[in-house]
Parts: structure tokens; sequence; C-alpha cells
């Protein structure tokens, strides 16, 4: 009597996860969370936020400057002139103002 | 003692230029700081009267002499008062030999092209006349350069040497002061776009014009030395800007024709409790420290 030949399922089985498997892992490494688009995403982010940390200290020592240039034991009166002027809006007993 | 006395001992730069302002510290607070209180004064005139009475006590002190301090940057309130019944310019020449200067700017204009331009001065001839006729030697006029922006610092340059050109031609000297913020981080390239500025300009000044340039320690050691030695330039005196005291002497201390001329008021440590002995002592100090440092270079 003829054997009834039984289609190889195991193999065919393996295959097909695997392929499974890797198509998965190939669109994750592409589109995912941290694949390849997301990470240029990121770096880019990135160096907005760079660009935007390296002003905030540049303000940051801009005012540190001024706080040095303004105390009581350094009193820059060049300085000081200017904010008064600036700031507080004062301007010396003989000038007048013209707007 | 003549003119030439005076522009010899600033050429010579054998010490420092001082700022001898009243109204910059006339505030309750640098009153405080001096140790006279609030309730010491009721007006504003009597403030006033206070804090000169403060100025006054540093010029006449020992070491408030030409042989340390060549020169002091006056405020415009400051130079229209006395010193021991004299006008403050000619006391400050005639009785201690120091050269007297006038803070002329009137402030600065907003930000643009990261510079700040300086604002205009309508009555400056008016100024200046009455500056000369009190015996005052020179002005000083201030801007401020926040960027390496060649657009920029053109026309500060130019701006300051215009009204450079003014100050002169009314027999005075003018310190031309380019400030260049220490905080930039392309602060060494804005020195060098300055440099250049300042050159093309000093090269095209005629003959019998002089100046002297006040500028900020630069990044890189002796940049200026060329202006220093530039015909047309009586003296390049160096700006703080902010370094503290040890790092401004050490950049001074590289920059050898460069003599400083520190913004600050000599006030620290003084008290009006301090005996005149100790408050000569104090000062002395503080002018002997800014005096090594100006003369390390």
């Amino acid at each position: 009597m003829r054997q009834r030949s039984i289609p190889p399922i195991g193999p065919l089985a393996v295959t097909f996860v695997s392929l499974t498997l890797a198509a998965y892992f190939i669109f994750s490494a592409i589109q995912g969370d941290y694949g390849i688009l997301r990470r240029a995403a990121y770096e880019a982010e990135a160096d907005v936020l760079q660009r935007k940390l390296s002003t905030l200290q540049s303000s940051i020592a801009q005012l540190e400057n001024k706080t040095l240039r303004l105390s009581d034991h350094y009193l820059d009166l060049d300085l000081l002139d200017q904010q008064a002027r600036d700031v507080l809006g004062f301007i010396r007993p003989d000038e007048i103002v013209i707007q | 003692m003549s003119y030439q006395d005076q522009r010899d001992l600033i050429h010579t730069g054998q010490g420092f230029i001082a700022a001898l302002d009243q109204s910059g510290g006339s505030t309750p607070k640098a009153l405080a700081a001096y140790g006279v209180d609030a309730a010491a004064f009721s007006s504003d005139a009597e403030m006033f009267d206070m804090i000169h009475a403060m100025r006054s006590r540093i010029v006449r002190a020992p070491d408030f002499t030409g042989a340390k301090v060549v020169g002091a940057i006056l405020f415009e309130d400051t130079m229209d008062r006395e010193f021991d019944g004299q006008s403050a310019p000619q006391y400050l020449w005639q009785q201690r030999g120091v050269v007297p200067f006038l803070k002329v700017d009137k402030g600065l204009q907003d930000t643009a092209d990261n510079v700040q331009l300086l604002k205009p001065m309508p009555d400056l001839d008016a100024l200046l006349q009455h500056a000369a006729a009190l015996g005052v030697f020179g002005t000083k006029m201030r801007s401020v350069i926040h960027g390496a922006n060649p657009a920029g610092i053109s026309q500060v340059v130019a701006q300051q040497f215009e009204i450079g050109a003014e100050i002169i031609a009314q027999g005075l000297i003018p310190i031309l002061e380019p400030e260049v913020s220490i905080t930039i981080s392309d602060k060494a390239e804005a020195e060098n776009l300055l440099h250049n500025a300042i050159l093309t300009h000093l090269d095209a000044l005629p003959a019998d014009q002089t100046v002297m340039l006040k500028l900020t320690l630069p990044e890189t050691a002796n940049l200026y030395s060329r202006l220093c030695q530039h015909p047309r330039v009586l003296s390049v005196v160096a700006l703080s800007g902010g370094y503290s005291r040890a790092e401004a002497n050490a950049r001074l201390s590289q920059n050898s024709k460069m003599i400083a001329s520190f913004s600050r008021a000599l006030t620290e440590g003084l008290s009006a409790q301090q005996s005149d002995a100790e408050f000569n002592q104090t000062l002395g100090q503080t002018i002997d420290e800014i005096y090594r440092a100006s003369i390390a270079g």
C-alpha cells in the first residue's frame, strides 16, 4: 500500500516564523521607536536643544558678568551708568530727553 | 606743569587710569557701604555733599598722585565740583599731578548687528568747550561689541573715530573705548576684526591728530601691540570688563604696552569711620595693587 506523503510542517513553520520575525525586526529597525528614522529625529532634536543650551549658558555668563560688575566690591562705573540709563531710565541733571 | 607734561605722563604710562565719579556712587547703597547710613542725610543735596566729601578724601590721599595714578576719568558732575576750593580737573592736575579726563557719552543704543552704538550727544561741542576751559585733558566714550559681526564692528569703530574727530577739533584727546564683551564665545575673532578696523582708521588720521584707545584685555597676548606703537596713538589702556582682578592682572602682564584703566570705584574697603591714617593706608594698598599690575606688563 502506498504511504500518503505528509507535508514537512515543522520546517515550514520554522521558516514562516523566522521570516515573520525577520520582517518584524527589519521594520522595527527602520520605523520602530528606536529605529533609524526615529534616531534622525532624536539627533535633530538634540541639536536644537544643544543650541538652546548654549544660548542659555551665554546669557547666564552675561548676567553673571553684569552681577559681578555691579557688586559692591567691583562696581564698574561705566556699566552702572549704562544700566541706570537703560533699566531705570535715569538721566543726568543737565540732560533732556527728546522723544 | 604744561599740556606737554600731561601728554608725556600719559604716553610713558607708568601707572593706571582710575575712574572717579561722584554720582555713580551717590546711591544710598554706596554710601552705606562707605559707612554712612540713610539717617545721616535728609536730602539729595546732602547726599551728594557726603559722597563728594568721600571723593575729596580719596583725591587728597598721599598715594593718589601722578606717580601711580596717571589719569582720572571724571563724570560731568564731578568735573563741575571743587576740591579744596579749586575746580576738580585743575586740582587733580596742579595739586596731584593726575591728568583729568571726562566721560562724555550719554549711554548706548539698543543692540543691532551684535553691537551697541553710542547714543547721540547733541550738545557735545558746548560740553567740550566747558571741559577744556576747566582744564580737562581728554574725554572717554564707550560702545559695546557683543559678537564677531564685521558690519557691526566697523560701524562702532567708524562712529568712535567720527566723534573723536570732533573732540580733537576742540583741543582734547579722545579715549576711544569699543568694549568687547568678555562673555562672548567668538571674542578672539571679534578682537581681530576690531584690531583691523582700528588700524585702518588710524592710518587715515592726519599727522597732527592723536587718540587714545581703551580696549578689553585680548584673548591673544599682545594682539594690540601694533596699535600701541602706532604714531597716531598716545596710549592704549586696558579695560578689565569683568575679569577678576587676578585674571585682569595676569592678562595685563601678557600685554606689554597696555596700561590699566579700571572703571572700578576706588572705594573698596574705605569707610567714613576710618581715621585718616587707616583710610589712606587702605586706599594706598588698592592703588598700589592696581599700579603694580599696570606696570608689570
